[in-house]
């Protein structure tokens, strides 16, 4: 590879012989620049517009919708922590993702632990029995789990999210982990164990440190899936008191129609955790995505 | 991996203590609750007397015109998805590999940012857009002098269904990307070098180095893209209800129907098993197809 390497690259000749191709050349990495500028901005510009219109009133909405706003306030914010209190959800969502995402890294961080270091027979049963859970379309499961959680009286309780989340978000969390633990040699928890550390011991004090990158975009996985989840609270769900952000925007739309500068206030807010978490750690969640997707 | 080591020899109470709780908790969530379904899709209910029913609902599954009506729509999805959204997104990575993107990281953070978005948000944002009066849609056509294009973008049947998918591939656009840039990082550049001093443009090294390269990738593509499409339900959920009439309807929301709205948990449940086996079916399909026509049982 050496001897491959110490042949220079053949580069054209910068003269003046070609530049018509040149021309050419240059018009098309602008047109390629301004194409990809022009995606860019359709991804990003409807989220802003939604923020910007939230601090407009109603009416300056409707006389313009895409002017930005002369005198931005935080009246809709206001109005919706007053009286739609969306309080409520925030904690309620908040209380899920952080309790789903502590189960999930737990069970996840022992089970990838097991499947990366431990042959046994039945290890690729409960490998592929894991796999399952990234193919199956989960939707699916959304009457199956409705009908099983009605049976034993699981619906409407603090709880209730608990079971699915985890067990929902397992899989990947699993299948990061277990990579990540395959990549490292395993010779200092051997080093460890001759020293009479236990199982426990070696788990917590040795693996969990160096685990410490990859437990933290799976945790950052699980946190967004399980504060964004929608489908599962709407059915499992019906208690007011209980409901998360996603499925209080549901309702709040359905309350009122017309207050359409209300409603991006209100999705601004349901968004503003995941968007400020996206700011910070965007690198470890794009990796995260592309590792998971990889897998399945 | 050192199998001697004594400390990866597990004992079988072991294995029970390290997988035990997930596994009982994940199969309590997944597992049985398919079972079950299968098991109440072989019951009828008439007013709560639930009675052995046998193969009956899938009889009628099959011919239900409104759940292959559902699939149909799933299968627009997902066709269009292929098209439009996987082989843009092919595209805009393989300019942003060529290194001649002046922007490239940032670009590639904003078009992934949708996909962290709750499905939720994202639907109500798009029910913004498609506003008759106020939406984003209809006023841009209005400023750009394209006032008869304007729609009842949500409200017309005929291209609701159009409507609603355009938002999926807003949302995942920039998951594809990711995930093609990360299989373009992994070919050598040796590679492509070497075809430029043959004499290769853009274009052929493209067609033939890098599509070749990628086969991997496309196949992780390929079924992102079918469990994507197959489950869809959120967004849609949001901006129509499935309406209207059943114009938007995907299969997760006739499965919600049939439980939901006409409380028909008997063949609620045949519609979810209907919707897991078509799925997996066409998992299974592209699976073949990757493995006996694009590699001709080669390993891969």
């Amino acid at each position: 590879m050496d001897a491959l390497n110490d042949i220079p690259v053949q580069r054209r000749p910068r003269g003046a012989q070609l530049t018509g191709e040149r021309i050419l050349g240059r018009v098309v990495v602008v047109a390629m620049n301004i194409f990809l500028f022009f995606f860019a901005l359709t991804a990003i510009f409807p989220p802003i517009w939604m923020i910007y219109n939230s601090l407009k009133s109603s009416d300056e909405f409707s006389l313009s919708i895409l002017a930005l706003p002369r005198q931005p306030s935080l009246y809709n914010y206001e109005e919706i922590f007053r009286t739609a209190k969306v309080y409520i959800a925030l904690a309620n969502s908040l209380y899920n993702a952080v309790v789903a995402t502590a189960g999930i890294i737990a069970l996840a961080f022992v089970i990838g632990y097991f499947l990366a270091r431990y042959q046994f027979r039945g290890r690729g049963i409960v490998y592929g029995f894991f796999l399952f859970g990234l193919l199956v379309p989960i939707y699916g499961l959304m009457v199956p789990v409705f009908i099983q959680f009605k049976s034993i009286g699981m619906l409407n309780n603090h709880f209730t999210l608990l079971g699915p989340y985890i067990a929902f978000g397992l899989s990947q969390a699993i299948f990061l982990i277990e990579g990540y633990i395959r990549s490292v040699p395993p010779e200092i928890e051997e080093a460890a164990y001759v020293d009479g550390a236990s199982v426990p011991d070696l788990l917590l004090r040795v693996v969990f440190p160096i685990c410490r990158p990859i437990i933290a975009t799976a945790a950052l996985l699980a946190f967004l899936a399980t504060w964004n989840e929608f489908a599962f609270a709407l059915i499992l769900l019906s208690d007011d008191a209980l409901k998360t952000i996603p499925l209080w925007l549901n309702t709040f739309q359905g309350e009122r129609t017309v207050n359409y500068t209300g409603l991006m206030a209100a999705l601004t807010v349901a968004s503003i955790p995941v968007i400020t978490i996206y700011l910070f750690f965007r690198e470890k969640i794009i990796q995260g995505f592309v590792a998971g997707a990889l897998k399945g | 991996m050192n199998s001697t080591s004594l400390v990866f020899r597990p004992t079988w109470k072991k294995i029970l203590l390290f997988l035990g709780p997930g596994v009982l908790l994940y199969s309590f969530m997944v597992i049985v609750p398919i079972l079950g379904a299968f098991r109440q899709s072989l019951y009828t209910n008439f007013n709560f007397q639930f009675r052995f029913a046998g193969a009956q609902n899938y009889i009628q599954l099959l011919q239900d015109g409104d759940f292959w009506f559902s699939f149909r729509n799933n299968l627009i999805i997902l066709g269009l998805s292929l098209v439009l959204q996987i082989s843009l997104a092919f595209v805009i990575a393989v300019m942003m590999n060529s290194r001649l993107i002046k922007f490239a990281k940032f670009a590639r953070a904003v078009m992934f940012f949708p996909v962290i978005l709750s499905a939720v948000v994202v639907g109500f944002i798009w029910v913004l857009i498609y506003n008759v009066h106020w939406g984003l849609l209809n006023t841009l056509l209005e400023v750009v002098g394209l006032a008869g294009w304007q729609q009842l973008w949500l409200d017309n049947p005929n291209i609701v269904i159009y409507s609603i998918t355009v938002p999926l591939m807003w949302q995942y656009l920039g998951l594809f990307l990711v995930v093609f840039l990360a299989g373009l990082s992994a070919i050598p550049s040796e590679l492509l070098e070497a075809a430029e001093i043959d004499g290769a443009n853009g274009f052929y090294k493209t067609l033939y180095v890098t599509l070749p390269l990628l086969v991997s990738t496309w196949r992780v593509v390929l079924i992102l893209a079918i469990s994507g499409a197959v489950k869809v339900f959120e967004q849609p959920y949001v901006m129509t209800r499935g309406g209207p009439g059943i114009s938007s309807t995907v299969l997760a929301q006739y499965a919600y129907n049939m439980s939901f709205a006409r409380f028909d948990l008997t063949y609620g449940s045949t519609v979810a098993v209907g919707m897991l086996v078509l799925s997996f079916t066409l998992i299974a399909l592209t699976w073949l197809f990757m493995r006996y026509v694009v590699f001709r049982g080669k390993e891969f």
